[in-house]
């Protein structure tokens, strides 16, 4: 009878670095005496290798509903067509906002100046603080201008 | 202290040579040789003689534009403090006191004393007198006032040599062409029960009924207006007053030239603007620009505020103060802001 117990799936864990420290330092026990450890540890690590250099396949249209059980299809079915609902209402929410946006958010006055009545008054407020004369005499003029 | 090494003789003296120089060095504009003088103080006799003398005149306007040269002439007469413009007459001055006349009758569109505000012209603008020509059959004194950085004369004044009465004011571009210009073609004592030219020569009287349009004097201006203590080329804030359609008015002067900043809030709608503006670029901003007879009106708008100045002083004097009320870069936050809002803005 062997001393050591058979090889079995703390190798596996233990090359992907699962194993708590008491099981690790187990496992290292076990690959420094027994050849048969060893043995099947290489032989998980080159399959584990085979495996992880295969190329990636896309699978063909229709092959996971056929794997997959036929509630669990419906369900996938039924959370696709949740959806389109949703981007309506989300649609809804925006359009709500922007019309809401539109009634609270003032608008800003269009402003024309009164360019004449402008021109007026800042000829008649040079006036007061310079010769009058020459400020407000286009006052009493009819131009193109003041019309 | 006492200094006997040559290398401390040598700092000693370096010090001393930059303390002397600093002020020359530091001075950020060129000293104004004074605040008064003889230039300055005929300006400001001219101001008061017309109100101060008697008498009658034809004044003629003249102006260029996209449009070429125009003129038009204007009667003037002054008695007993009172002074009057136009036929009817369209203007009455009556010291402070100003009234224009309206489509229902007479408006006070001004009734306030100003308080001294106004900056002396020498402080910005280098004032000549020498002897100038006859004009309307009367020796003058010449005022010219000159750019002190260009040295190129941009305002002329011709004042009666024996009453300091203003009979006749040039002002000159860069390149010393007459832009625009008023003054007197001919001008003589007043005399009741005369007729000068085809107008009675009565003296005019202040109007006994008016309606008020004065506007109110404010103490202090809220966002989004904004009212800098200087604009341009040392134009200093004189006033803020409030105008009809909520338009804030700024009136700004130099002691020469002054110019007024409306604000108003909103958007511009150019559609009521009148025809024949010319269009420029000024600080990023499109600006509508209109030659007067009197002044030079830009529009512009920027942010939330629609601005029109108005302005007797040259045009290149007036670019500045575009630019100062315009910002130059919108803050992150006012970019955040035109990104949510923009679309809303219809």
């Amino acid at each position: 009878m062997s001393a050591y117990p058979v090889p079995d799936d703390r190798l596996s864990a233990y090359l992907d670095g699962e194993l708590d420290t008491a099981e690790r330092d187990a496992v290292d026990a076990y690959l420094r005496k027994s050849a048969e450890w060893r043995a099947e540890r290489d032989e998980i690590a080159y399959a584990r290798d085979a495996l992880r250099g295969l190329p990636t396949r896309e699978a063909p249209p229709g092959f996971w509903e056929g794997v997959l059980s036929p509630e669990l299809t419906r369900a996938r079915a039924k959370r696709r067509s949740r959806w389109p609902r949703i981007a309506a209402a989300a649609s809804g929410v925006a359009v709500a906002a922007v019309v809401i946006a539109s009634l609270v958010i003032p608008s800003r006055d269009r402003v024309t100046p009164r360019v004449p009545a402008l021109t007026d008054s800042h000829a008649v407020r040079t006036s007061v603080s310079d010769e009058p004369v020459s400020h407000l005499a286009t006052l009493s003029m009819v131009t193109p201008f003041r019309k | 202290m006492s200094v006997r090494s040559p290398r401390g003789l040598a700092l000693a003296a370096t010090a001393a040579a930059l303390t002397a120089l600093a002020p020359l060095v530091l001075a950020p504009e060129p000293a104004a040789p004074s605040q008064t003088g003889p230039g300055a103080q005929l300006l400001d006799q001219a101001r008061r003689a017309s109100e101060e003398q008697d008498f009658s005149g034809v004044l003629e306007v003249s102006w260029t534009d996209a449009g070429g040269e125009h003129r038009s002439d204007v009667f003037v007469r002054s008695a007993n403090g009172v002074l009057a413009l136009g036929d009817r007459p369209q203007v009455i001055v009556n010291g402070a006191r100003r009234f224009v006349q309206g489509t229902d009758g007479w408006l006070a569109v001004w009734s306030q004393e100003t308080a001294s505000r106004v900056p002396s012209p020498s402080a910005k603008w280098r004032l000549a007198v020498r002897d100038g020509p006859i004009v309307a059959g009367r020796p003058t004194r010449e005022v010219d006032a000159t750019d002190r950085h260009s040295g190129a004369v941009r305002e002329r004044v011709f004042l009666d040599e024996a009453t300091t009465l203003l009979l006749r004011r040039e002002q000159l571009d860069t390149r010393g062409r007459i832009v625009r210009a008023v003054g007197f073609t001919s001008i003589g004592e007043p005399a009741v029960g005369m007729f000068i030219g085809t107008l009675p020569g009565e003296a005019p009287q202040t109007p006994s009924r008016s309606r008020n349009r004065q506007p109110r004097v404010l103490e202090k201006v809220t966002a989004p207006f904004r009212a800098p203590g200087r604009a341009g080329d040392r134009f200093q804030l004189v006033g803020r007053y409030d105008e009809d359609d909520h338009t804030l008015h700024l009136f700004y002067s130099d002691g020469l030239f002054s110019v007024s900043v409306f604000e108003q809030k909103g958007e511009l709608d150019p559609t009521g603007l009148p025809v024949g503006a010319e269009s420029r670029t000024i600080a990023g901003r499109e600006v509508r620009q209109y030659r007067t007879p009197g002044a030079v009106v830009q529009v512009w708008e920027s942010g939330d505020v629609v601005y029109t100045t108005v302005s007797d002083a040259p045009l290149d004097q007036l670019d500045h103060v575009v630019a100062d009320f315009t910002p130059h870069n919108n803050s992150a936050l006012d970019r955040a802001t035109n990104f949510v809002l923009g679309p809303f803005s219809w």
